[in-house]
Parts: structure tokens; sequence; C-alpha cells
């Protein structure tokens, strides 16, 4: 299993300040989401976790080990990460896709190995693309692509997966089948995930942490049930919300929710 | 399967139009002379002579510099995430015609091997302007500042050469064509040509990466800061030894690479190989076309079948820029 702590981190880009003094420590081999509102950071906070945008300051380890210390390829095999916006410019077929997900083991001069096909085609088995391996990207519905988009992360071989909006652009049937295939692989495999979601339900249901985030600051970590009060919906995404208890699962779900006080149009609610 | 019909498809078009342009010319020839030309190397006089001494290599000179040109569009294209690049538009040819004339004018008995270094440090200099101006991002941006920094060095170049009577380098480098090129001077490129696509081809993986966007090639452990110069100083060399030989060709480095990517998909492994055998034909056909044609401009040629798959290019990927 592997550790992740960020330590005093900060980021500014432009003179703005994105992040500002982020202490987190992510749960090994649990998954934890990380909500807020629009522009608060999360995107931000995953990137600098993966080291893609440089921290101004403050540093972030993985078992100890500093990660502006590591080689960058090294670091890819630690952690990989799938990005919000995942266009490709170009049309590839699946299966050569996912074998870009090997880049970090391939030496100079040599093409896949078995032990990279054998990744490869557990990625795709695990996320059920493999029934789709030979077709091209273009042809893939959106559900579809997002498995491949999985199954790429997972081919890379790293034992923390950052997911940014991983359900974003799906429609609800392909939402919970994406976050399905994230908890069944997280229960087997025991890869630490970090995930950022918008919707709240989702971030409950599938999560063992919750990690609240605003104006680029962590204002509360715990488990959901810790996490959702209707405090913490006024403060941060200005909502009244009427919060109650799953039966089944016994975690706490949010049911009804209404602008709390002033709105932007300055109306009283 | 596919690949191996591609090939056989290929090699038989670029034999087919090596002879063809052996053929053609001010004076024809039939195939027959054209291959009995070829095995004896020491005629001194006749048909022989001439097939060898003038026409062969300026069809190994169109060659050359159409396949170091479409690879240069390829690997541009790739590096700067545009469909539209290649080196004209990014200004390259621009800088290296300008240096070259420079160097020429003020060192008279300047060798041949001097005026490619002077061509390579001009294109250098304007495609680290343009990027370092443009940083790689907007694809108009690119262009305005491609098309800009070109017009002026186009007109320097211009006043350089009619205020120092150079008139027949102005015709040469901006009609493009491969005459009056020695076998000596292509045994000088040549062999830096196969150094500089030997290392692209070893980077091939690198620049498969770079379809990915930089954020992606970061994730998975690229250094792409360091390929992307490395991969664009090999493009530029490749576009400035071309000037050196047969002047601003326009059009054939957006053009060639677009129709192998079409046809053989992306990865570089693959697309370097064809790109390099499919433009060197190309533009062997075309100089022939414009040898025939009385010596029309070859990028007259060129524009003509160039120019509507430009306009088709825009109409069908353009928008995805906006």
């Amino acid at each position: 299993m592997t550790s992740v702590t960020i330590e005093n981190m900060d980021l500014t880009i432009d003179e703005k300040d994105i992040l500002k003094d982020i202490n987190l420590e992510l749960m090994s081999g649990k998954i934890t989401t990380i909500i807020g509102p629009n522009g608060c950071g999360k995107s931000t906070l995953l990137k600098a976790v993966s080291n893609i945008i440089r921290a101004s300051d403050g540093s972030v380890y993985i078992n100890d080990l500093d990660i502006r210390q590591m080689k960058s390829k090294d670091l890819a095999k630690k952690i990989s990460i799938l990005s919000q916006k995942n266009r490709l410019q170009y049309d590839l077929k699946v299966h050569d896709l996912v074998g870009f997900s090997r880049y970090p083991y391939l030496k100079r001069f040599r093409g896949l190995s078995p032990e990279d096909h054998k990744m490869i085609d557990w990625a795709l088995t695990e996320t059920g693309a493999d029934e789709f391996r030979d077709r091209m990207m273009s042809e893939l519905s959106g559900g579809q692509a997002q498995r491949v988009w999985i199954s790429l992360l997972l081919a890379q071989g790293a034992d923390v997966l950052l997911l940014d909006e991983p359900t974003t652009y799906l429609d609800i049937h392909h939402q919970l089948e994406t976050l399905n295939i994230i908890r069944k692989l997280n229960q087997k495999a025991h890869q630490t995930v970090v995930m950022v979601l918008h919707d709240i339900n989702q971030a409950l249901k599938y999560s063992d942490e919750i990690v609240v985030m605003n104006k680029g600051r962590v204002i509360k970590t715990g488990t959901p049930a810790e996490v959702l009060t209707n405090e913490t919906l006024n403060e941060v995404f200005n909502i009244n919300g009427k919060i109650t208890t799953d039966p089944v699962t016994g975690k706490p779900v949010l049911t009804d929710y209404e602008l709390f006080c002033r709105t932007v149009d300055g109306r009283e609610s | 399967m596919k690949h191996r019909w591609l090939v056989l498809l290929l090699s038989i078009f670029t034999f087919l139009s090596f002879i063809v342009a052996m053929m053609f010319g001010v004076a024809h020839y039939p195939p027959g002379e054209v291959v009995a030309s070829l095995f004896t190397a020491g005629a001194s006089e006749g048909a022989s002579a001439i097939l060898y001494e003038i026409r062969l290599p300026r069809v190994l000179a169109a060659f050359l510099a159409g396949l170091m040109i479409s690879i240069s569009g390829l690997v541009m294209q790739t590096v700067t995430h545009n469909d539209l690049s290649e080196p004209s538009i990014l200004g390259v040819n621009a800088g290296a015609n300008f240096a070259i004339v420079i160097s020429t004018l003020l060192v008279p008995a300047l060798s041949f091997a001097g005026m490619l270094i002077g061509g390579f440090a001009g294109g250098l200099l304007v495609g680290v302007v343009i990027l370092f101006v443009t940083r790689f991002k907007s694809p108009i941006h690119l262009i305005l500042a491609g098309a800009g920094i070109s017009l002026f060095l186009y007109a320097m170049t211009d006043f350089l050469v009619i205020t120092n009577n150079l008139g027949q380098y102005l015709a040469f480098f901006t009609s493009g064509g491969a005459a009056g090129v020695s076998l000596a001077q292509l045994g000088i490129i040549a062999p830096v040509a196969l150094i500089i696509i030997s290392v692209l081809y070893v980077l091939a993986k690198e620049l498969d990466i770079f379809l990915f966007g930089d954020e992606m090639a970061a994730s998975l452990g690229q250094n792409h800061k360091v390929y992307q110069v490395l991969t664009l100083v090999c493009a530029i060399m490749l576009a400035s030894m071309s000037v050196a030989i047969v002047g601003n060709v326009v059009f054939l480095g957006l053009l060639v690479p677009h129709i192998v990517k079409m046809i053989a998909g992306y990865m570089h492994r693959v697309t370097i190989f064809y790109t390099g055998i499919f433009g060197g034909a190309l533009f062997m056909l075309s100089d022939m076309a414009a040898r025939v044609l009385n010596e029309t401009p070859v990028n007259a040629i060129i524009a003509m079948i160039g120019l509507p798959f430009f306009i088709y290019i825009i109409r069908t990927r353009g928008r995805k820029y906006a």
C-alpha cells in the first residue's frame, strides 16, 4: 500500500492563489473524494499531487519520498491521473491507446514487453473494455470511451489513482457503472483512489473519506457521516439540505436541497 | 496486412516516379536509355552524360528535398499540436533563406556546408522566435506570427538581393526547384539527413506521446519539454537543408503528412517512413512537371494540388480550433 502525504502546499498561478496551505494525508487503499464548488482548486490539487502542475510551496510525499526528488517516469509508475478532459486530437485504436500507458516502463529501442501486454489485457478486462479493444476510439459511446480511459489509468500500474470528475459527460447509468468499476477495483487491488466528484450523493455513497474544499483551502475531512452536515452545505455550497440516513447502508444521503439565504440575484429564498 | 500492401504500392509509385522523372524534361528519353545511363556512369557525351550528370542529381535532389520537407512538416504538426504547421508557415524557410543570402553576401567564397550551417542558424532563430511568441498555444497565433515574420524576412531578402544584384537567388528561392544541384552537394546533405531522420525514428515513441497533449505526456512521465525542443530542432535542420537545395517550397510539408495520416494512422514509427518516401516521390514528380512546363515554378505545381487540399483541411478539421 502506498501512502500519500501533502504538506503545507501553496499554489499560485498568475499571482492568484489557487491552493492555500493544504495539509492532507490520503488514506492508503481507500477511496477519498474531494468535493467543493466550481473553481475551489479540486482539479488543481490533483494535478499538483501528480506533479503535472508544480506547487509553489510545500511538498508531496509518496511513501516518504518527495515527488520532486523522483524521476518523472518513476513518479508515473507510482501515481496515475485521469484528467477531466480526455479528448483525443487524433483517432486511435483502443488497444493502441491503452498501450501508451506503459510508456514509463519502455526501454529505448524496445517495444512493449510480454509483461506490458499482460497489464494491458488485465486493465481492458477489468473495465470490460476488452470487447471493443480493436475498435477505433471515435466509434465508441461516451460510457465505452470512459472505460477505455480507466483502462489506460489502470494499465499504468500505479498504486495511487487520481480521477478528476470521472463521471462528467456520462448519463446516470454510465456514471454508476464507472463508479462501480472503480470501487470494485479498489476492493480487489487496494489502490489508493482519489476522485473529484460533483454529485454529493455519489461522493457519499462511494467514498471512505471525504475532503471538502472551498476557495483553495481544505475545510473539512472525515467520513461521509462526519462531513455531511447542514453547516458544511451552508458554508461551502450555499445550500440548505435535508440529510437522512440510508436504512440499508447506514450512510448519510442528501434527499432534498434548496438555495440557502441570499442567492446570486439577491433574492431571499 | 494493410501495411504490406501500402509498402508495396508506395515502392511501385516511387520507382515509377523516379523513372518518369528521369524520362521527361527539356529533352525526353525512353525508359531504356534511362536505365542504361545509370549503369554507364563514366560516359562523357551523349544522352547518358546528360542523364547522369544533370538529370540524375536533379531528380535525386528533388527526392531528398521532398523527403526532408515532408518529415519536417510531420514533426512540426505533432510537436506544435497544430494541423497547419509546416516549415514555410512557421517561417523557418524564410529564416533559412534570409540567412543563406546574408552569409553568401558576407562571405562570397562560402562553401556549400557553410551555407547549410548559415541556413540552419537562420531557420532555428525564426523557429525559436515564433514558438516563443506563440508558446505552442493557439494555431491562429502561430499562423499569424509565421506569416508576419515570413513577409518581413522575404522583404529584407528581396532588398538585399536587389541592391546586390543577386537576381538569380530571388527567382530560385521564391519559385523553388531542384535545378543545378550537384551530386557532391547531395553527398553532404544525404548523410546528415539520414542521421537526423534516424534520430527522429528513435524518438518516434516520444512523438506519439505528444499526440495526447502536454498534460497527459507529463502524467505518463515524459520530459516533454526536452523532447519537444530536440525533435523541433531536427525538423528545423531538415527544412533548412531543403531550402539550401530547392528554395522555399510551400504546401508540400502540409499536404503529405495529412495524406499519410488519413491512410496509415498516427503512429510515428509508421508515418515518418511513409511521409518521407511519399513526399520524396511527389516532389520528384512535381519537379518533373515544372521542368516539362517550361520551368514553371514548382511551387505553382504543388499549390495546384495543395490549395484545394488546404481548403479541405480547414473545412473539415479547422472548426475545432475556433
